[in-house]
């Protein structure tokens, strides 16, 4: 499923004092299949972005396609639309009600009017793309741990089969060990399945980790929007911008200013560990056994 | 009486959260702790979730009492429910969600709010509020109503609420958690500058190894037990022991423990960006 933002427009408060534009002319085409992570400042308009994709916010001006046709153009398409595209809020534990995590993961695809079976073939398949036991299905959603019920929460959007998962902030608050475990769960539903996903996230550590691509938002505008490797090369605009860059990214900036000849476009421990010993080796710095 | 020395004492200290007595059974979650943090530190807590790092916390100020050993707030054993209230102004609490902290509808009256229930004077709460809410760096907002501040501003009035109780000590439980990275920063200088410029004692327990950096010593709290208890630098030199609990450690620290394990001459002790640069720019032009 293809997403195309055509210079859309979003004000919040018209005509009112508050009167504010979290979403200024932007445009942008996000591929079938693909993983972009999305970043930018508390205000920069993401999550007003990103309410647009599933029809929650009606553009102020400009339109949002989804292979090709615009989501507004016939209101009674809007509720099979967000079938298409899933939206996991901010800590969408807060969001669980039902008696039984089986139930609350079924609550989607029931509104969608599927039979029992398909039904319950969602749920098994949605717990484990959220790596969830089956054995936990039958509790009470409180009885679960905290990165569970997160889990659990995920896997209520996955079980719809949407085309498009969009995840806002889905390891907020986790510990290390709890964020790599939803993230790599979450990478795993994107090769499995190759639907696209939208993951926003205030780490840029995860978003090189774990995307493709990387649309960064700055001021209710597209402040970039490319590959991994494109975005943080501009490390220092990034910068420019208050957002915080990796740790390795800005140690080879460093290097760099000093007149050393390393590599730009580093981000990952993994990466700069291959690059140093390449050039360490060259230099005959490196021990050979 | 005697003079206590200002200090929190752990010692030997065990925490179950009780059975139902049929069938369900207690969870024993600190087994055996002891530990001293005198006045004036700033100590982090690290661990992961369910290590029992926020249920030590509790401990400090008597929200939960251990179910053997003791613990000690400038002398008062914290199960002695008399002195409740002495505690309870000794050692301020922080917690992760900021909305669920503030009750009035006026910063300056949120952070009045403890010192109203203490019954200080009306002229002396004036005073203690001001002060709190420009430590916090918060002055200019104090007739803005909560729900107008973000994240890091609310956590840092929930921070004023507790200082103009005039704490010894001041334990906050991932007071970062929930914040965006500038929020997160914002409440790190403040922390930071409470204990540097105000000589208060911090406990700031917290998953962000970035923040434990910046602490004076780091606890690594694992299965209900202290595992390491040291300052940051030697904590955070062992790469796979806090790997093998859930934690990481920063990117600079892994990325010089990896190229350390490939036989590269640098020192194990990296913590910062700035020792990384330095390092690997001494190394690359030698």
């Amino acid at each position: 499923m293809v997403i195309t933002i055509e210079n859309l427009t979003y004000t919040y408060g018209v005509g009112t004092p508050f009167e504010k534009v979290a979403v200024d002319n932007v445009s942008l085409t996000i591929g079938s299949g693909e993983m972009v992570g999305v970043i930018g400042h508390t205000g920069s308009g993401k999550s007003t972005l990103i309410q647009h994709l599933n029809g929650l916010l009606r553009p102020t001006a400009g339109r949002v396609l989804l292979d090709g046709e615009d989501i507004w153009a016939d209101k009674g398409k809007l509720r099979q639309l967000r079938f298409n595209v899933g939206l996991v809020f901010q800590y969408p534990e807060y969001q669980l009600f039902e008696e039984t995590v089986y139930k609350d993961i079924a609550f989607g695809p029931t509104n969608m009017g599927l039979g029992k079976e398909e039904i319950d073939r969602r749920v098994h398949e949605a717990a484990e793309f959220a790596g969830l036991r089956p054995e936990l299905l039958e509790k009470s959603p409180f009885e679960l741990s905290g990165g569970q019920k997160r889990r659990a929460a995920i896997a209520g959007v996955i079980a719809m089969e949407p085309k498009v998962l969009i995840l806002d902030e889905p390891a907020a608050g986790l510990d290390p060990k709890g964020r790599a475990k939803i993230l790599d769960q979450i990478e795993a539903y994107h090769i499995q399945t190759g639907n696209t996903v939208l993951l926003v996230s205030h780490s840029m550590e995860d978003v090189a980790n774990y995307a493709d691509k990387v649309l960064v938002m700055n001021n209710a505008k597209v402040f970039a929007y490319d590959t991994v490797e494109q975005v943080f090369a501009r490390s220092d605009e990034l910068k420019a911008i208050r957002l915080a860059v990796p740790q390795v990214t800005n140690v080879f900036h460093r290097l760099r200013d000093a007149g050393l000849d390393v590599p730009e476009n580093v981000y990952t421990v993994g990466y700069a560990k291959r690059k140093l010993l390449g050039i360490l080796a060259e230099k005959g710095v490196l021990r050979h056994d | 009486m005697e003079a206590e020395k200002k200090e929190i004492r752990v010692n030997d200290l065990v925490f179950e959260y009780p059975g139902d007595g049929e069938g369900i059974p207690g969870v024993l979650v600190l087994k055996g702790m002891d530990l001293t943090i005198p006045k004036g530190e700033f100590v982090a807590i690290l661990g992961h979730n369910g290590s029992g790092k926020s249920t030590l916390a509790k401990h400090f100020n008597a929200i939960l009492t251990p179910t053997s050993g003791e613990v000690t707030v400038c002398g008062i054993n914290t199960k002695d429910e008399g002195r409740l209230f002495d505690i309870r102004q000794q050692v301020g609490m922080v917690f992760q969600n900021p909305d669920n902290q503030i009750v009035a509808t006026i910063v300056e009256e949120d952070v009045a709010f403890a010192l109203e229930n203490l019954g200080v004077e009306p002229a002396e709460i004036r005073r203690r509020v001001d002060e709190a809410l420009k430590e916090v760096d918060m002055y200019d907002y104090r007739e803005h109503a909560p729900h107008q501040l973000s994240g890091g501003q609310k956590q840092r009035v929930a921070i004023a609420g507790i200082l103009a109780m005039r704490p010894d000590f001041i334990v906050l439980d991932e007071p970062t958690a929930m914040l965006d990275p500038k929020g997160r920063q914002e409440v790190l200088k403040t922390i930071r500058r409470l204990n540097k410029d105000f000589g208060a004692t911090v406990v700031l327990i917290t998953h962000y190894m970035d923040e434990a950096v910046q602490a004076d010593r780091v606890l690594v709290v694992d299965k209900g037990e202290v595992l390491l208890d040291n300052i940051p630098k030697a904590v955070f030199s062992q790469v796979e022991l806090l790997k093998s609990v859930g934690l990481d450690v920063p990117q600079v620290t892994e990325l010089v423990y990896e190229l350390r394990a490939e036989g590269v001459p640098l020192p194990e002790d990296i913590l910062t960006e700035d020792e990384c640069f330095q390092a690997l720019r001494d190394l690359l032009t030698q």
